[in-house]
């Protein structure tokens, strides 16, 4: 069981020596308790308090790591059954799958250089390749592994139930901490022993959930730490519900041998996004076109967000009606429920308007300007970002009542006429009526 | 190119240039005239009449065609062409409800802890200051006796701005720091010297002054700029103010005498509540508690002798009277409690005297009749046709309680957003430390909104939490109390330091679970009628 | 090894769509919705009695913003709403989802006496149940919905979009016309149960609500409405009445339009073939929202409805 930040607090000195960086013990323990800053930053805490809070803050699900260097890829450790109830960390790596009979190799290896993409203003992509022993030949098996890891220089998931062909590839890469799939009920002594040989992590397969927690029990007493699980389904509707059984004996029971992360397998985008949704910490997809990759990868992104951050609106520039040239401009913060209570009252005004939403970490106006997130310059850069010049035409812009302070800094920065709106979204329809001639 | 201004009816002349606008010339002038944005047009409370001469205004949505002909403009807008004559109505004066607030009697609660007396009381006369963001409250006190004088008024920065954001704004304006600290020091010696006066002390006898007041108010007190305390990081090194001289100060007390604030928490939590947690001893309760500020700023604070977390809401000033139409302090003819039955209304004032607005007490009172009759939903949006009362207005529906006065629906919407931000702030400080409220065995309400305060209500409102009767406090202005109690100990005052290091401050602003339950928190009593089972009860019949 | 099963103590209500002869309509069947004590497709702990379901959009004027994607898949029927309804009934979906564009005042501004007039034509020329929405002004479309609601009287359909600004319009409208409504509120689970609250306290039945908590496209916002969602349906199977009601997301009007589904090969080179790529959004997007636990998903792609059918149908499976 976690342990709240009160619990936490009586084990620590109660000094508030703030050495930690926090104001008080008490802060501290709470984030702590929510897992945002970790124990070190204390100097003073005792031994005992030391091992007793690490003991009680092991993670329910183990986080693994396949690959090594830049590009390894986390997985798993997750802590709750919905995204809400805290967040989701380690994003589903997503691999694409590769036979080791593959005809044009290079041609499969340029379509899957392209499975990477930018947004909201990072590079996302896809994770891992998974490299399948279909030919049966254990050199022609670790040959396509080590070209394939050198020109993707991504993670690779060895598909072989024949240890063979695993130690064959592990021979040359094992540095490269590759996920082993998978140890079954028949070869399982043979990989677990491949497994602590190579020092990789280690994928379990049962044919259902009973045999894959007796095998993965089998892993741990063999001194496995890094383990994957596999519970055999391959069928979507079956998958989904072997799955939140599993997460939920990790989770809610702590039962031991499922307290490890979970591999799917998906031949098609609607399978696909279910495991995205639904548990998969690993999803192996055979899809490789980047039409087919782009929206599971956005999915991913928007399922893995954090939710405790602020709803927050993209910071752009608004049409509300349908504004031209001479409609009002007006400007407002990127936090949402700000957004939504200036919008429609803006349509209430039956004025087409432009209103432009400015960055500031999806704080309100008043907290915003507190915070020093919304103040002339940051408006200045969005109106610049946003085109606002070439919008509209009458260089006249309505800044929220709360932060009329800003008029005379804005105006120096931008030249244009700054006017002060209402306090409140409410007033906004009287004020556009009566100002917007 | 100067002019000279007249207004009307203070009779008072002032000189200025045409860059002045005429609120700041009546501020210069000594004419106090009601600004709740500070100046910035957005709230059309400086509404001034020019009788003679010619103006430069802008347009104002809350001036409307009928006024404009009639001379209207906003103060804060318009600058003289030439010389002036400007009326100031009724309705823009800050001087009404000064009138009606000085020589009130001031609440003095019973039933607070005896204050034992610290080696240290050296002086024989002290002062004791609440500096709210609305009110300020003057207690002269006999140091041997302990005997009182006590006065009160509005925040004389009121004209600056109605909270302490729009004050911070207003600290950023050119000689806007310098004019906060100077109405306010000009404030306090004025009621010091009503007390004086009338105990027959020489200020010049006193030789302390303690004061309690928020982060913001504290720093202005001593001249400090309030509007560094919004940046980020927000250095605290004003959080243990330091003794100041009372010359340098300019409070009118023996020029060597000494001006000592209680000490801030946070940016957001300041020496006001520190004080309030010293007047009710939460940092000694061997049991949880929580207390409850029902200010500007509806701080709140939880714990016991082993922690103590608060937190601010930013309530807004309507259970102190304002941003309520009809809104006033808890003084003589302030409605203070009402009952609907059918179309029949009946209200008692405090004193009995004849209406004259309504207090905190009251407007949680009329609220609650309104849900109970029907007159509004639970969304606090009324029922059209439910009750004759229930007329339309200058611009919005309003339920009239007397001829004159009324409850608005913005007033609700208001009120509603005030007491959603003090309950789910209260819910969200006690779930994080991973209790629930049936835990609590006190509930510590201080504030002025008024003695009768009815608890009942106040939680059939969804303001606080469902709990039986007995375990709720009323205590009035703790901040005042905890700041003499801090001037005739130096006992409580070392406590006062130690509360203000040791209490962990939490930052509602950015915090999802806060907003989620404020949002469930604006309905009447919450979404979560769960969280209400005696009211359920009440709302099924 | 036991099995985690949870013990919900409470159910989604079910909801019907649509009116047979023998109940005093015209449609061929009956559209069931929500029922289910049991989150999404876990059948080992309750029972899901009615699968998701999937409505087309079908609009009164030709939508003006929509790319040659989605036209080219209707051909010439997009300026007649009744051979428009009849061409996505051959496409398969459930249920017809038709927006009264028309009367935006912005746009053609038509009467309510129009409005009216195409719901009869599209009536009788589907046997689908429908839904029918407005054009999303909120002034404009409480307008015309009693007249809208009179126009379909005994057909049982659903009815859209009531806001906070208008819903006592629509609850009396749809109780005279024997309607359900759709209950719409900004992204905020409060502000969704608060609404819901208001409609049963003047005294139209919690029963006859459908949820719409605000439909983020992928990528646009999707990971609110999803979560929403799925606490929605949490609450629900907790007990909680006013959230017990089925969810309805617009899937299709919020792909559509974003760029990902917009930008063609020549501009956007890293992001494959723009008419996959559409359908494809439609999908992941749809998947998503039913995971959640939505119960009607408004598509516009008639690939996407193939899909999707395909897909309910094996989680169905038991």
């Amino acid at each position: 069981m976690a342990l709240s930040g009160l619990d936490i607090y009586k084990q620590l000195p109660k000094t508030n020596c703030k050495k930690c960086g926090f104001p008080t013990c008490l802060a501290f323990a709470m984030a702590l308790a929510g897992k945002k800053t970790s124990l070190d930053k204390c100097p003073d805490v005792t031994a005992a308090a030391k091992q007793l809070l690490e003991s009680a803050s092991l993670p329910p699900m183990a986080t693994i790591t396949i690959g090594a260097g830049e590009k390894k890829a986390e997985v798993g450790g997750e802590t709750v059954l919905f995204r809400h109830e805290k967040t989701f960390y380690h994003p589903t790596a997503i691999a694409v799958s590769i036979s080791d009979n593959e005809q044009n190799l290079s041609v499969k290896i340029e379509r899957i250089k392209k499975l990477n993409f930018e947004r909201v203003g990072i590079m996302v992509g896809i994770n891992l390749i998974a490299i399948k022993n279909d030919s049966n030949d254990l050199l022609k098996f670790s040959a396509v592994a080590k070209e394939v890891s050198q020109k993707l220089q991504l993670p690779l998931i060895l598909i072989s139930e024949n240890p063979q062909a695993i130690e064959e590839v592990l021979k040359n890469i094992s540095q490269l901490k590759p996920l082993i799939y998978c140890a079954t009920e028949k070869n399982a002594e043979q990989m677990f022993g491949i497994t602590k040989k190579y020092n990789v992590p280690l994928c379990v397969y049962g044919k259902n959930i009973e045999e894959t927690a007796s095998l993965s029990q089998k892993a741990i007493s063999s001194g496995i730490k890094d383990i994957v699980l596999d519970c055999g389904s391959r069928d979507v509707a079956k998958c989904i519900r072997d799955f939140t059984q599993i997460r939920r004996l990790a989770l809610k029971k702590n039962f031991r041998p499922f307290g490890f992360p979970m591999i799917a397998f998906a031949d098609n985008i609607a399978d696909a996004s279910t495991y995205i949704t639904k548990y998969a910490n690993i999803l192996v997809v055979r899809m490789d076109s980047v039409e087919e990759i782009l929206p599971l990868i956005t999915l991913r992104l928007n399922i893995y967000t954090d939710p405790q951050k602020p709803i927050m609106m993209e910071p752009k520039l608004y049409e509300i009606g349908k504004p031209d040239a001479q409609s009002p401009l007006l400007v407002t913060t990127n936090f949402s429920l700000t957004y939504f209570t200036v919008a429609p009252e803006i349509e209430n005004s039956k004025i087409s308007s432009w209103l432009l939403v400015c960055e500031a970490e999806g704080m309100s106006v008043l907290t915003a300007w507190a915070a020093d997130k919304f103040n002339a310059e940051i408006i200045d850069v969005w109106m610049k970002k946003t085109d606002v010049a070439g919008k509209v035409s009458h260089k006249k812009i309505i800044i929220p009542g709360y932060v009329s302070v800003l008029s005379g800094k804005l105006e120096d920065t931008t030249g244009w006429q700054v006017l002060v709106g209402p306090k409140e979204a409410s007033g906004i329809p009287k004020y556009l009526k009566a100002v917007w001639k | 190119m100067s002019c000279t201004i007249k207004f009307l009816p203070d009779e008072k002349e002032i000189i200025v240039d045409d860059k002045t606008d005429l609120l700041t010339a009546a501020i210069k002038a000594g004419v106090s005239i009601y600004s709740s944005c500070g100046g910035a047009g957005t709230c059309g409370k400086c509404k001034v009449v020019v009788n003679t001469g010619e103006v430069e205004t802008s347009v104002s949505p809350f001036v409307s065609a009928e006024e404009k002909a009639k001379g209207y403009v906003l103060a804060c807008k318009s600058f003289c062409k030439t010389d002036l004559e400007v009326f100031v109505p009724e309705s823009s004066r800050v001087g009404k409800a000064e009138i009606l607030m000085r020589g009130e009697k001031i609440f003095i609660p019973a039933g607070l802890p005896a204050v034992k007396k610290g080696k240290s009381a050296f002086f024989k006369t002290g002062v004791a200051v609440d500096i709210g963001t609305t009110t300020v409250v003057v207690y002269l006190v006999d140091l041997d006796t302990g005997e009182l004088c006590a006065r009160a008024m509005y925040n004389p920065q009121v004209s600056f701005g109605e909270d302490v954001i729009t004050r911070m704004i207003f600290a950023e304006s050119e000689d806007g720091n310098r004019q906060l600290h100077q109405s306010l020091v000009d404030g306090i010696n004025e009621l010091m010297e009503n007390c004086a006066k009338e105990k027959n002390v020489f200020l010049n006898n006193i030789n302390v002054l303690v004061a309690a007041g928020n982060t913001t108010m504290t720093h202005t007190l001593f001249g400090l700029n309030p509007s560094y305390i919004r940046k980020i990081p927000y250095l605290p090194k004003m959080d243990f103010l330091p003794v100041s001289s009372a010359k340098k100060s300019g409070i009118r007390i023996n020029e060597d005498g000494v001006i000592k604030a209680l000490p801030s928490v946070s940016a957001y939590v300041g020496g006001d509540i520190v004080a309030g947690v010293v007047a009710c001893a939460l940092h000694k309760s061997e049991d949880l508690a929580i207390f409850i500020d029902l200010g500007t700023n509806g701080e709140i604070v939880f714990g016991n002798k082993e922690f103590l977390v608060c937190c601010s809401t930013s309530a807004g000033p309507c259970f102190e009277g304002g941003g309520i139409k009809w809104g006033m302090r808890a003084q003589s003819g302030a409605i203070e409690s009402l009952t609907i039955s059918g179309d029949n209304i009946s209200f008692n004032t405090i004193s009995n005297q004849k209406p004259v607005g309504i207090c905190g007490a009251g407007i949680i009172s009329i609220i609650t009749e309104l849900l109970l009759n029907g007159i509004i939903d639970r969304s606090g949006a009324f029922v059209k046709n439910s009750s004759k009362n229930l007329k339309s207005g200058e611009e919005e529906l309003e339920f009239f309680i007397t001829d004159k006065i009324s409850i608005t629906a913005s007033d609700i919407k208001n009120v509603i957003n005030s007491k959603g931000a003090v309950f789910s702030g209260c819910d969200v400080l006690v779930k994080k430390m991973g209790f629930e409220f049936k835990q609590l065995s006190q509930v510590i309400i201080a504030g002025g909104l008024g003695n009768a305060l009815d608890i009942k209500k106040s939680i059939i409102l969804g303001l606080l939490p469902d709990l039986p009767i007995e375990k709720f406090r009323f205590i009035g202005n703790a901040s005042v109390t905890g700041a003499k109690m801090c001037l005739l100990s130096q006992e409580k005052f070392n406590e006062a330091k130690f509360i203000a290091e040791t209490m962990t401050y939490i930052d509602l602003s950015t915090d999802n679970e806060f907003m989620n339950n404020y949002t469930a928190s604006l309905f009447l009593p919450h979404t979560n009628l769960r969280l209400f089972p005696t009211v359920k009860n009440i709302m099924e019949k | 090894m036991e099995p985690a099963i949870e013990k919900w103590s409470g159910k989604v209500y079910e909801l019907t769509i649509g009116a047979t002869k023998e109940s005093g309509g015209s449609r061929s069947k009956k559209v069931k919705i929500g029922g289910m004590s049991a989150l999404p497709f876990l059948s080992f702990e309750g029972t899901i009695p009615n699968p998701p379901v999937i409505a087309m959009e079908v609009w009164d004027v030709e939508p003006p913003d929509w790319t040659d994607v989605l036209k080219n898949e209707y051909g010439n029927v997009l300026n007649d709403p009744a051979q428009w309804a009849k061409k996505c009934e051959q496409m398969g979906c459930d249920l017809i989802c038709l927006r009264l564009e028309s009367v935006n005042p912005d746009g053609k501004n038509t009467s309510a006496a129009d409005a009216a007039k195409t719901v009869k034509n599209v009536l009788s020329a589907t046997t689908l149940p429908l839904l029918i929405i407005g054009c999303g002004n909120s002034e404009k479309d409480s307008s015309i919905i009693t007249e809208i609601s009179e126009a379909a009287k005994g057909e049982n359909c659903l009815l859209g979009i009531a806001t906070k600004e208008n819903y006592k319009t629509y609850a009396a409208a749809a109780l005279s016309g024997g309607h359900s409504v759709i209950a719409e509120t900004p992204l905020d689970i409060n502000l969704e149960k608060q609404l819901n609250i208001l409609m049963s306290d003047m005294g139209f039945s919690p029963e006859r609500i459908v949820i719409h908590p605000t439909t983020g496209g992928l990528g646009y916002g999707f990971e609110y409405c999803y979560s929403i969602i799925e606490r929605t349906r949490l609450a629900a199977l907790s007990g909680d009445k006013m959230m017990s009601q089925p969810i309805i997301t617009f899937v299709g009007q919020e792909t559509w339009k974003t760029k990902e589904c917009q930008a063609d090969e020549t501009d956007m080179p890293a992001w494959g073939s723009l008419k996959e790529r559409g359908i494809l959004w439609e999908i992941t997007t749809s998947v998503g929202y039913i995971q959640s636990g939505c119960d009607i998903i408004v598509v516009n792609h008639p690939k996407t409805v193939k899909e999707m059918k395909n897909y309910i149908n094996g989680l169905m499976v038991r």
